[in-house]
Formats: C-alpha cells, sequence, structure tokens
C-alpha cells in the first residue's frame, strides 16, 4: 500500500472501508459529514450521489471493497474513494478508465475531479467548495408601504436567529411585514415558535401588521395540524397580502392588482 | 348562557366511564344512549370511533354529532389526545362536553395496543379536574379477557390504576433483524440527522411529502435529545415489512407524560417538537429504563 497516496494533512472528517454490503450505511453517513462539514444542503445529494458511483465502481471493478476519506481544506469538501488494485487480472481496463462507470456522471455532478490509476489500483478525489450562504436567504424589499421579507431556504434552529434579526430591523422600520414563505423547503418547530414571535413583535407595534403570504400545499396543512392557521392572517400571494386594509378585508376596490 | 340549561351535569370533575358491549348490538345500545343522553342535556357531543361504526353514529344523530374516524386521525394512538379530545373540548367555549371513544377495536396489532393502553391512561392526567365526560366503548367479546381487564385498569370504577398499567405496558421495543442506518450525533452532529433520515426514506421508496415528514420527525427527536436528553442521542433507521422506523435513544425521560400530546397554541417556547411527532408517524412507541429514553416512530409505506 506504500503507493496509496495520502489523502492530505488535514485530519479526515470520515475514514472508512466498505464494501457492497456497506453502500447503503456509507450514503447517510457521507450525507451527514457533509452537512456538519458546511456543505450547503442543496450540494450534499451531488456529493452523496458521487460517492456512491465511486464505492460502487470500485465494489464492482476494483476488487469488491475500497476505502472512502473525506476532509476539509481550503473551503472545499474533498472525498476520496480507492480501491485495493484487486480488480479482475485478466481484465487490464481499470474502472476509472472506463465512461461507462458512470464517472461521466460524477464529474458533473462536482466542481474538481482527480483520477489516478496505476498498479496500486485507482484512487479518484472529488472536491466541491463549501459556500457560506446561510441555509435561510431572507430578501427585503418594500411594497406599498409594507417591509416584505422572502424566506428561502429552511427555517429551523440553526437559522431562527436570521429571521429575528431581520424582524427586528423590519419592526424599526415599518409596522406592517408580510413574510413571504414561498420558497421556504422545510420548517420545524422552532420555526413555527419564531413564526408566533414575529407575530407577537408586530401586534405589539401601533396599527402593527403580520401577514404570511404563499405557504406551501404541506405547510399550510402543518398550520392547521398545529392549530396555528387561524391564528395567523395568511394570503396566496404578496400582492393580495400588502392590498389587506388593516380591518383584514383585502381592499379590492380600485386596487391596480 | 349555560347557566340557564336545564339538568345540566351537576358534578364536576372528569368522567371518563368505561362501557363494555359484547358485539355490535350493544354498541349501538350503549352508545346511542350515551351520545342521546348528552344531546338532551345541552351538551357539545362527539364520536371518536373506528371507520366502521361512523354510518349507524351519523344516521341516527346526523349534524348534531361531530364525528372523528379513529381508523385514520386515531392510527397513531399519540394523536388522538391532541387533535381529537383536547381540540374539540377546547372549542367548545364553556359548554359541557362529551365525547364517546372507541380507541381499541379488533384489528389493532400487537405493536399497537400498548400505545392504546398508554393514550387510556393518559386521558386521565390530561383531563384530570376537568368539567367533561370521555365514554369509551369495548367490545369484549372481540377483544378478550386481558383487554378488558386493561381497560378496567384506566376508567373509572373497580380495578382504577392507570399509573401501574402504563409501567406495564412500558415494554422493551422488538431488536431489528438489520438496522440499516446508525448514527451517534451531538449538539454540532444533529443537524447531520436529517439528511440521513432523508436518504433513508428514499431509499425505501417513501413519496416526496412523507420522506419530508420522515426528516422533521428525525430532526424533532434529536433536537430533543440536544436540548433535554442529556445532549446526545443514537438514531437508528430501518425498514420493516411495511414501515420505516426511526428511532432516538438518550439518556432523557418524560419530565411531562402529557409531553407531545397537548396542543401547543401560540407558546413560543417549545411543546411543539414531540407534538409533531405525533401528527406526523402513524405510530409511535417509547420505552423507559431507569437512565433512557427511547422513541421508535414508524412511517407506513
Amino acid at each position: 500500500m506504500s503507493a496509496e497516496r495520502p489523502a492530505s494533512k488535514a485530519a479526515p472528517l470520515l475514514d472508512l472501508e466498505f464494501d457492497g454490503g456497506g453502500l447503503y450505511a456509507l450514503r447517510s453517513t457521507v450525507a451527514a459529514h457533509a452537512l456538519e462539514a458546511g456543505l450547503g444542503d442543496g450540494w450534499v445529494n451531488d456529493l452523496v450521489g458521487a460517492a456512491h458511483e465511486l464505492a460502487a465502481n470500485a465494489v464492482v471493478h476494483g476488487g469488491g471493497r475500497g476505502r472512502l476519506r473525506l476532509w476539509k481544506e481550503h473551503e472545499a469538501l474533498h472525498l476520496q474513494v480507492s480501491d485495493s488494485g484487486e480488480g479482475n487480472p485478466g481484465e487490464p481496463a481499470r474502472w476509472g478508465d472506463s465512461e461507462g462507470s458512470g464517472l461521466w456522471m460524477v464529474r458533473r455532478m462536482v466542481d474538481q475531479m482527480d483520477l489516478r490509476t496505476g498498479p496500486y489500483g485507482t484512487i479518484v478525489t472529488i472536491s466541491l467548495a463549501i459556500t457560506d450562504a446561510s441555509r435561510l436567504r431572507i430578501t427585503i424589499s418594500e411594497v406599498q408601504g409594507w417591509r416584505v421579507l422572502a424566506l428561502s431556504g429552511d427555517l429551523d434552529l440553526r437559522t431562527v436567529p436570521d429571521l429575528t434579526a431581520a424582524v427586528s430591523e423590519a419592526a424599526g422600520a415599518s409596522s406592517r411585514l408580510v413574510l413571504d414563505l414561498a420558497e421556504v423547503a422545510f420548517i420545524d418547530s422552532s420555526g413555527f415558535a419564531a413564526l408566533i414571535g414575529v407575530r407577537q413583535t408586530f401586534e405589539a407595534l401601533p396599527s402593527g401588521a403580520l401577514v404570511l403570504a404563499a405557504p406551501s400545499e404541506r405547510l399550510t396543512r402543518r398550520l392547521r395540524t398545529l392549530g396555528l392557521y387561524d391564528r395567523f392572517r395568511i394570503h396566496l400571494t404578496v400582492a393580495e397580502a400588502v392590498s389587506v386594509r388593516l380591518g383584514g378585508y383585502p381592499d379590492t376596490g380600485g386596487s391596480s392588482w | 348562557m349555560t347557566e340557564t340549561k336545564k339538568d345540566r351535569r351537576p358534578d364536576a370533575g372528569f368522567q371518563h366511564p368505561l362501557m363494555l358491549g359484547s358485539g355490535d348490538g350493544t354498541f349501538a345500545d350503549l352508545a346511542l344512549a350515551f351520545l342521546a343522553e348528552g344531546l338532551a342535556r345541552g351538551e357539545r357531543v362527539a364520536a371518536a370511533v373506528p371507520e366502521t361504526r361512523l354510518g349507524t353514529l351519523a344516521e341516527a344523530f346526523g349534524p348534531r354529532l361531530r364525528l372523528f374516524d379513529l381508523t385514520e386521525i386515531g392510527r397513531n394512538p399519540g394523536r388522538i389526545l391532541p387533535l381529537v379530545l383536547f381540540a374539540f373540548a377546547d372549542a367548545a367555549e364553556g359548554d359541557d362536553v362529551r365525547i364517546l371513544q372507541e380507541p381499541v377495536w379488533e384489528g389493532r396489532t400487537e405493536l399497537e395496543y400498548p400505545a392504546c393502553v398508554q393514550h387510556e391512561a393518559l386521558t386521565n392526567l390530561a383531563f384530570a379536574g376537568r368539567r367533561m365526560t370521555v365514554g369509551c366503548f369495548y367490545d369484549a367479546s372481540a377483544l378478550g379477557p386481558a383487554v378488558v381487564a386493561d381497560a378496567h385498569a384506566t376508567h373509572q370504577g373497580p380495578g382504577y390504576s392507570p399509573e401501574a398499567v402504563m409501567d406495564r405496558y412500558d415494554l422493551p421495543l422488538p431488536e431489528p433483524e438489520r438496522v440499516h442506518a446508525v448514527l451517534r450525533f451531538d449538539a454540532a452532529g444533529q443537524e447531520g440527522t436529517r439528511a440521513v433520515a432523508a436518504q433513508c426514506a428514499a431509499a425505501h421508496d417513501l413519496g416526496a411529502d412523507q420522506s419530508i415528514d420522515v426528516e422533521l420527525v428525525v430532526n424533532e427527536l434529536t433536537a430533543n435529545s440536544v436540548a433535554h436528553g442529556g445532549g446526545s442521542g443514537l438514531l437508528r433507521i430501518w425498514g420493516e415489512k411495511d414501515a420505516l422506523v426511526c428511532e432516538v435513544t438518550d439518556a432523557g425521560r418524560f419530565a411531562d407524560p402529557l409531553a407531545g400530546r397537548r396542543p401547543a397554541g401560540l407558546s413560543v417556547t417549545g411543546g411543539r417538537g414531540l407534538l409533531l411527532v405525533h401528527c406526523l408517524s402513524d405510530l409511535v412507541r417509547t420505552h423507559t429504563t431507569e437512565n433512557s429514553l427511547t422513541i421508535r416512530a414508524y412511517f407506513r409505506r
């Protein structure tokens, strides 16, 4: 194994050996560590898919087993899969050489891919940049005197502070707030608690109002299950939300919407 | 205005009587009489029964009776309290409340039954001192003597001992043949449990909606371990014949036996995590030992 290239000087987040029976657990484990390392939600599936392809190749063409290492270096996450080099002796082409091996898919998924193959076996290293973006993006705008916060991503334990900060800023600027929930993908119990907190903040303001706009069907069901649906003013679109009169009825007369 | 009603129930406390029948004919006799009495008194009346009973009751009482299909909403016995009993009672605006309940029927599985007993026992705690009646029908000929004995223990009358019967059914859970994912987590690793849950749900062919349910339930269980269960825990996920099972074990205990079974209302501090777990899972089973708490959530495929 002396030919095996050292993965990196960085301490590995994950270093495990696998065989064909362990691919399922491998996917789960890679996903968990990648998320923990700060890889964005959307990229985790790509990394997991790539890891699966590489590991499956090692199993099928590389002697039935292999080794997977994951580490973080230079604002990127690197994943390396190596096999034992004990693949079919009668088959000169190693799995890394074949374009039918699913490697084209891996190439498309990741930012960088490095493949070395030789008598020691095959080593593939892939890299994905870690973007620093919060998993909740908040876009602030002003529509007809309403402050509108458009949320995109996950509203959970980790991102609730971002919402709280944006809401206190908004409360200083306007007494009327729309939370546009159209792009919220995931909301947990702390997220629901935060929405109630926002409601309380704005109800305490003189002539304050909070409207939730464009919740998905799923989110609407959740709000109903939790007995919260009737506690909020909810509208299907932001346009409809900002045309609400403070008495609570949509302002349809003379509206340009 | 409730003060002017005639024949208002004189006693103030919670009534949880057992109506023991034998065969469908006795259901008609006992249940209809129980409900008719409530309607005659001007009480708000509901029935939470398996699907097969709905027709009889709708025919007898029409729109005066609010019906809940327990085959659906009570599939997980843990959500009968928040989504049926509390929901109906809390909306009564001070009127007297009477609910007919049949949480145990012949088709209940061995896996579901302990959760039914737990629900019945906790119903006493949930409404202690509150002016309302929850009458429970059990078909003795279909359910057998052991179930009848348990029903006596969870309902007012001779043999009443809800805490003892809850302890008796706090059983070790059957060990799975093969576990697909195991993950030890702490505060830093808790976030990763969501991705594991999503992967497992996809691998077991759960649909997109149900996968998000699984992800949320696992998120709430593991967040609970971090906040209340000693800061860390063990997540295990596997498939069974017709279900995906997610299990979290930690060093916690139920400080509040009704945790997750009460509506959270507008509280901004917690109380909604385990409620979501109960509402989104098809069955929730728990087991406590001296120094550990295990919660299993089942998702039907």
